[in-house]
């Protein structure tokens, strides 16, 4: 039975071999952008001459090459959809020339996008001039020239081939001279229509209105260079240009080189396709399409706002288009009449109906500001662009801009208000006297509340303490505690008294309380701790914070959260 | 007692003439419930001769000098005994039953508690893959495997990563797993396990049993058979804090008497008003009965009946999200208030009754046949919300969620005032029982101004999703001894399943009727116009209250099978080695003509069938009396699942593309010790399958319909290592190791299919690339330390301490398909890439401790009456984010690739769980 001793460990090695134990990275499906590799069998340049014709209206059916075969044209894209601006096109170019498609896809840059390059078979497709600018497209009746191809033609018939590569589009820098030189030459409209090129050196000749304010026109604005040549650029009242404001100064134009009749025409794909000139503020719904940086020449816009949550203090400009009135359980008021004027809310729509893309903005009682803005006062302030400049910080509970200090109403200026509240150095007291306190726990301040509030949770803001246990907060938050004959009385930097009643485990405020009631009232008892043990005389509820909701009260369960410490100024 | 100077006589008979020799021989088993003793050492105490007990509990230690000398019986769990023996040469003495008590009162308590968990996992969400569990439970002597069956089940271990179809559960020689769904039902036991149906025998893994050829993963018998029940009576009442919050269960079993008849019966109720998850509910209650005639020395006939109408409320998966802003990880969205009481929408109904009669003939010389007949209705409704033209109900629906409210994945003043709706008010997190009523009662009052056609039935429904099945099965199995060394066993089965499926109406409601049409198909009306009905030879048909309605099929299944096996225990060496050979055939009857399939669902299907085989072999090499290596190996084919085989049974006939049986070779290596005081053993085990198939289902909101996703050619790996330590550091005192290190993988990539039952669109097929990622939903290390001490005046304490991690989240098929439209989002192909990395990202689920407590005390109030006390306190440590069911939803957002937008599901395990039970024995 010798065998049986190797027989065994055979076993077990052969088992061990067996399975790949060795082999454990798991496998990823296949990253693939579709290939397509046929090879193109005439370039654009011979297409459109095969196909061009001087008569200003005219479409072909495109048939096959002199072989029998279809013919395949193959281009990179260099226009794009995204702003909605060049709707329903599909441009694609090769060495020779660019080519327009006229496609019937919503999102054509999702299916083919900017810089990939794309194989299309044409044969069957309608080719041909709309008003002396060639395009491929499809037959619609009643048309003299090619209209929409639709969306399953165009699928079956274009295939993207790799990965798109933007960087391989350049756009061609051209000047109007030279536009003008070919404008009536078939060869050179044949090379230059549908190419993307940049102008520099230009300005637009009705600088401070919308560039479409009417949603269902195209507009034609001008761009004039030193030399005073004009070039048409085109814009739709439905894209991201539309309620966008016609900048001043010199800057450069990029986009899609159209034609008409006998002239060219720009028609640029994205907003950053006009660079250099001065302040564009405002806008309309496009996020990530907005380049302001918080100047205030170039404002935010309310999306950039949003984002920005939390990094202190900029210009931002949007549309008025409401405010929040927070006394009747959080109704958004977007027409007259308003009821509240210590808010409005702006966005980059006129329209904008989702919360989450509005941002709140705090109007300060008593300021110029909110005398200037609030919509109760002035109720035809409702569409207008306001830029403001504040601290972008939450409010309503969502990113919002608070303690403005500077604005303007449709361009026109107004003065800085309250003067931002100072930061200052607090550290820990041990005591309780008359004086002033930053209210603190678990890493939170109290906050003051807005003025004109008049009950409430006290809102909480970050605070860690430094190294030496000192923490940084603004005046503005200071409570001031007074020790009467029934007890102390905390007011906030308005001059509000802080109370309580027997329902809620809110605060009550008020200018004026009634010195009558035990509510008003509290008992302040350091700890050995450290901490303050602060219970309303009336409710008998104990002022704590609590994490989960983020707020200070006065609440029945005495253990409840955290405790309260307190911050006096240091000396 | 005659019986034994029987066997005595019997064996002294046959005994071939082995001159100057003498040997020895018994049957160990547990004193008290008198279930054999496997893989138990005895030896000759004097001569030093040892040998090991099989699976029967059976031994013979042969080539013994003559004399006087003692035989010592060891076995884990047990007080060694000592039986003195006088051998003579050429003749074995035979001991007979030779019974140890059991020392560790301990696992006689996890018992208690098992069919907790057998309940817990039997659930079946319709928006997963079923449970599977690991619960071969039976007296064994294997260390691990003691400790891994219930110190792990925490996070539903399962035994070497097998799914529960790869155990096999007979109950007297006949194989009890459901013929299509492959595996054993626990509940149907009625949580008796611990009473009526302790008689177990165990085999692990691929070790060979007597009653059967077993499974890949192992194998059970249960035993009813009347005599083998130790006569007495055994009462308990237990509490606990669990499921269910009170069981009592009484069992008296009368042995034979001088007639020939003995009975056994047993009853169990549980019960909790609501258990430890908040708005769930138990009602059980079981009844058992064991008849047994025994004729004469040669033949006994038994009847066994017994089954546990059952019903309660159940929990289901939920996110993450849910738990936290319910604060609580126990958190049920299925329940809600209604007239002033808590109302469950998920209620499973459940009754297997069973009848089972078995013939044993046992000519004395080593021949044994068991033949078995056995009839079971098993029934299993489960209740579910349904709607139509209204908003889904579900409180935890992720349009109901706050951050169906973000902007860009941060809250917004909306996601922040229905969160805190969530945390405050309960009727937003639970179940608006009144909305759905008042809707309802809203179309009434409309439809008293409509036509017929116009009028509308109710919104909502609560309907039954139901299986009732007929099952039939003869086996017969064979237990044969050649000779001194060698037995044979065999046997042969043939059964028969029609296993129903259909939905009716539970409650309208409010509602006057409800339309049997299917709500998700409404779309392109005008195309299909048929699309929605599920009966078109009743369109539009108008159900009631416990009508039938939806789909109605039945799968009518044979299998039959045959195996043989021989045994060989040599002084050295134990060999082993059987085949088994399998048939099934099966097919679909529908009782609907389903609209979506109208060519493809009525009447009688296309038959399939499948024939299988398998065969293993064993060896055990003694290399002396205290060490052992153990080597097994199996190559066998397995018939499909039935359930897994078709694509969308609800609507159609239609079954995968070229079904295959699955493969399996399995092996393992195992090398034990046993000194007086350390014993252990060191397994080393690989599977492989190939040509496996999976399936899961969901609810597809894309394509707005209910989508089964079938996977077949699947091929897995499990392997693993496992060890498991016991010391004894004073004889009362011993400290326990198990442990285990494993890897469960796929191992290539399969083929998938996606079906959508509203049937909107063809079949989709599309590879699966699951290359190396982990099979999910059991935990691939685990360990256990324990201590256990059997403390004077029988106490008894005992301490666990166990740690599980790397369990993976069950994955999704459609995370690792190729995704088509990437590119268009993604530009680059490394932007690609990484966002792909990001998808197929398998999550792991929380690694858990817990430490586990028992303390009990055996109180002999006389001579016959003992009484027992014990209480485990389980997860002191009340950690309650032991996560034990996880699984990745089955769509994805292929419009923003934002992977939060489906989050996983989870369920998670209670924190402390305390179990007392108060038992009288007599």
């Amino acid at each position: 039975m010798k065998l049986t001793k190797y027989l065994l460990p055979v076993a077990l090695a052969t088992l061990m071999t067996s399975c790949d134990m060795c082999d454990t990275e798991p496998v990823l499906p296949p990253v693939k952008a579709p290939t397509n590799t046929v090879q193109a069998n005439m370039t654009i340049l011979e297409f459109k001459q095969q196909y061009w014709s001087t008569q200003s209206s005219s479409m072909t059916q495109v048939g096959l090459t002199a072989d029998g075969d279809s013919i395949y044209l193959r281009g990179r894209v260099i226009s794009s959809d995204i702003t909605g601006n060049l709707y329903k096109q599909l441009v694609l170019r090769d060495e020779t020339a660019a080519l327009s498609f006229s496609v019937n896809l919503n999102d054509v840059y999702r299916n083919y996008p900017y810089g990939a390059e794309v194989v299309v078979n044409v044969t069957g497709l309608y080719a041909g001039m709309n008003s002396n600018y060639f395009i491929t497209g499809g037959q619609e009746a009643g048309y003299g020239y090619p209209r929409s191809i639709a969306e399953e033609t165009f699928k079956a018939a274009a295939g993207p081939d790799g990965w798109p590569d933007s960087a391989a589009v350049i756009a061609t820098p051209v000047d109007i001279d030279f536009l003008n030189t070919i404008r009536s030459d078939a060869a050179g409209r044949q090379e230059w229509q549908s190419q993307l090129v940049t102008v520099d050196g230009v300005s637009f000749e009705t600088p401070g209105q919308e560039f479409a304010p009417t949603s269902s026109r195209t507009e034609s604005r001008y761009v004039r260079d030193a030399s005073g040549n004009r070039l048409i650029l085109r814009f739709s009242g439905r894209s991201s240009f539309a309620h966008r404001i016609i900048p001043t100064g010199t800057g450069s134009v990029t986009g899609i080189l159209s034609f008409y009749n006998s002239d060219w025409q720009l028609i640029p794909c994205n907003v950053s396709d006009l660079k250099g000139f001065d302040a564009t503020g405002g806008g309309d719904d496009e996020p990530g399409a907005d380049d302001g940086d918080g100047s205030e020449g170039m404002p935010y816009s309310v999306g950039q706002a949003i984002a920005k949550a939390g990094t202190g203090t900029a210009w931002v400009k949007g549309y008025i288009i409401g405010c929040m009135n927070s006394n009747n359980n959080y109704t958004l008021e977007v027409i007259a009449p308003f009821t509240v004027a210590s808010n409005v809310y702006i966005a980059d729509k006129k329209d904008e109906d989702i919360t989450s893309r509005m941002l709140p903005v705090q109007l300060v009682a008593g300021s110029e500001i909110r005398a200037a803005v609030n919509l109760v006062d002035n109720p035809d302030n409702l569409g207008k662009t306001l830029s403001i400049q504040g601290s972008l910080e939450n409010y309503f509970s969502q990113p919002g801009l608070k303690s403005p200090t500077a604005y303007k109403l449709d361009g026109q200026g107004g003065g800085t208000v309250t003067p931002p509240a100072e930061t200052e150095t607090f550290v820990r007291a041990t005591t309780i006297a008359d004086g002033s306190y930053i209210i603190w726990s678990d890493n939170k301040i109290g906050k003051a509340f807005n003025d004109g509030y008049n009950y409430g949770f006290m809102q909480s803001a970050d605070c860690v303490p430094a190294a030496d246990g000192s923490i940084s907060a603004t005046t503005a938050d200071l409570y001031t505690f007074k020790q009467e004959a029934k007890g102390w009385t905390i007011c906030d930097a308005h001059g509000q008294f802080i109370y309580q009643d027997t329902t809620h485990e809110s605060f009550q405020l008020s200018k004026t309380p009634d010195t009558a009631s035990d509510y008003t009232y509290w008992t302040v008892t350091p700890a050995s701790d450290g901490s303050f043990t602060i219970v309303n005389c009336g409710t008998g509820n104990t002022f704590r914070y609590d994490a989960s909701y983020k707020t200070f009260a006065g609440y029945k369960d005495a253990a409840k959260g955290s405790a309260i410490y307190l911050y006096q100024p240091a000396k | 007692m005659r019986f034994k100077l029987l066997m005595l006589l019997s064996l002294i008979g046959i005994m071939p003439a082995f001159a100057q020799t003498a040997s020895v021989s018994g049957t160990l088993v547990d004193e008290y419930t008198g279930a054999p003793l496997s893989g138990a050492t005895v030896m000759l105490r004097e001569q030093g001769l040892r040998a090991v007990t099989g699976p029967s509990g059976k031994f013979i230690i042969n080539k013994a000098n003559p004399g006087s000398d003692f035989l010592l019986a060891m076995a884990f769990g047990y007080n060694d005994a000592e039986t003195p023996v006088a051998l003579v040469n050429g003749k074995t003495v035979d001991l007979g039953f030779v019974k140890l008590s059991s020392s560790d009162n301990l696992s006689d308590f996890y018992e208690e508690q098992q069919d907790m968990l057998f309940d817990e996992q039997a659930l079946d969400d319709e928006e997963s893959t079923a449970q599977s569990i690991n619960a071969l439970t039976g007296a064994s002597d294997n260390i691990y495997y003691n400790a891994s069956n219930y110190n792990f089940s925490n996070m539903y271990f399962r035994f070497r990563g097998y799914d529960s179809q790869y155990q096999t559960t007979y109950i007297n020689g006949m194989n009890m797993n459901d013929p299509i769904r492959g595996r054993f039902n626990y509940s149907s036991l009625g949580g008796m396990t611990s009473r009526a149906f302790r008689n177990r025998t165990t085999s692990i893994g691929l070790a060979a049993a007597d009653y059967g050829f077993g499974n890949v993963g192992g194998s059970s018998n249960i035993s009813t058979i009347t005599s083998d029940y130790a006569p007495g009576f055994n009462g308990s009442v237990a509490y606990t804090n669990a499921n269910y919050m009170l069981r009592a269960m009484a069992t008296y079993a009368t042995g034979i008497n001088k007639h020939g008849w003995g009975v056994t019966v047993s009853a169990i109720g549980r019960y909790a008003n609501e258990g430890v998850i908040e708005g769930t509910f138990y009602n059980s209650a079981g009844l058992f009965l064991s008849v047994e005639k025994v004729f004469n020395a040669n033949h006994s006939l038994t009847l066994t009946a017994y089954g546990a109408p059952t019903q309660r409320a159940t929990a289901s998966a939920t996110y993450e999200e849910a738990y936290e802003l319910a604060d609580n990880n126990l958190y049920n969205p299925n329940w809600g208030w209604y007239d002033g009481k808590k109302r469950s929408s998920r209620i499973v109904e459940s009754f297997d009754p069973t009848a089972m009669l078995n013939w044993i003939y046992d000519n004395k010389k080593g021949t044994k046949v068991n033949t078995g007949v056995m009839f079971r209705s098993v029934y299993y409704s489960s209740s579910a919300l349904n709607w139509f033209n209204a908003s889904d109900p579900r409180p935890d629906y992720y349009r109901n969620l706050p951050s169906n409210f973000y902007n860009n994945g941060e809250p917004t003043a909306i996601s922040d005032y229905i969160a805190d709706l969530w945390r405050n008010d309960e009727s937003v997190r639970q179940l608006n029982w009144d909305r759905m009523v008042h809707t309802n009662q809203l179309n009434n009052m409309a439809n008293r101004t409509l036509s017929p056609d116009e009028q509308m039935g109710s919104s909502y429904i609560l309907e039954n999703r139901v299986n009732h099945s007929l099952q039939f099965q003869i086996a017969s199995s064979v237990n044969h001894r050649l000779n001194n060394y060698m037995t044979l066993q065999g046997g042969a089965n043939i059964g028969y399943t029609a296993a129903n499926y259909y939905k009716t109406v539970r409650d309208l409601l409010g509602g006057e009727f409800w339309l049997d049409v299917d709500p998700f198909s409404q779309r392109d009306m005008t195309i299909v116009p048929d699309n929605m009905q599920n009966d078109l030879d009743n369109p539009n048909r108008r159900v009631y209250k416990g009508d039938k309605f939806g789909y109605d099929y039945t799968i009518h299944a044979t299998k039959a099978g045959a195996w043989l096996q021989n045994q060989i225990s040599l002084p050295q060496w134990d060999i082993n080695y059987g085949l088994q050979m399998g048939y099934t055939q099966f097919h679909r009857t529908g009782h609907m003509r389903n609209g979506r399939a109208p060519e493809n669902s009525y009447g009688a299907g296309k038959t399939h069938t499948f024939t299988d085989g398998a065969v293993k072999i064993g060896a055990t090499w003694k290399i002396d009396g205290r060490n052992y290596l153990m080597a097994h190996a199996e190559y066998g084919s397995h018939a499909p699942m039935i359930e897994n085989v078709y694509i969308s049974p609800r609507i159609k006939d239609d079954i995968i593309d070229d079904p295959q049986c699955e493969r399996i070779l399995a092996a393992d290596l195992t090398y034990g010790f046993n000194y007086r005081k350390l014993r252990g053993s060191l397994t080393v085990y690989g599977t492989e399958f190939y040509g496996a198939t999976e399936r899961t289902a969901f609810y597809d909101d894309d394509n707005n319909a209910f989508t089964n996703y079938v996977l077949s050619n699947v091929r897995r790996e499990n392997i693993g290592v496992e060890l498991g330590l016991a010391y004894k550091i004073i004889p009362s005192l011993t400290a326990t190791f198990a442990g285990t290190v494993a890897s469960y993988r796929y191992k290539n990539n399969p083929d998938g299919l996606r079906s959508f039952e509203n049937g909107l669109h063809q079949d989709i097929a599309s590879r699966v690339y699951l290359k190396n990622y982990r099979v999910g939903g059991t935990p691939q290390q685990a360990y256990s330390i324990g201590l256990d001490w059997a403390a004077p005046k029988s106490w008894f304490l005992g301490v666990t301490a166990n740690w599980m991690r790397d369990s993976w989240v069950k994955l999704a098929p459609v995370y690792h398909e190729e995704q088509t439209t990437l590119w268009q989002s993604f530009p680059s192909q490394e932007s690609a890439l990484e966002m792909q990395e990001k998808i197929s990202r398998q999550q792991k689920m929380n690694n858990a401790f817990t430490l586990n407590f028992s303390i009990g005390k055996l109180i002999y109030i006389n001579r016959k009456v003992s009484m027992n006390i014990n209480l485990n306190v389980d997860n002191i440590t009340n950690n309650r984010n032991i996560m034990q069911n996880a699984y990745q939803q089955g769509r994805i957002d292929r419009t923003d690739w934002n992977l939060n937008k489906y989050p996983n599901r989870y369920t998670y395990a209670q924190g402390t769980k305390v179990f007392l039970n108060v038992g009288v024995r007599f």
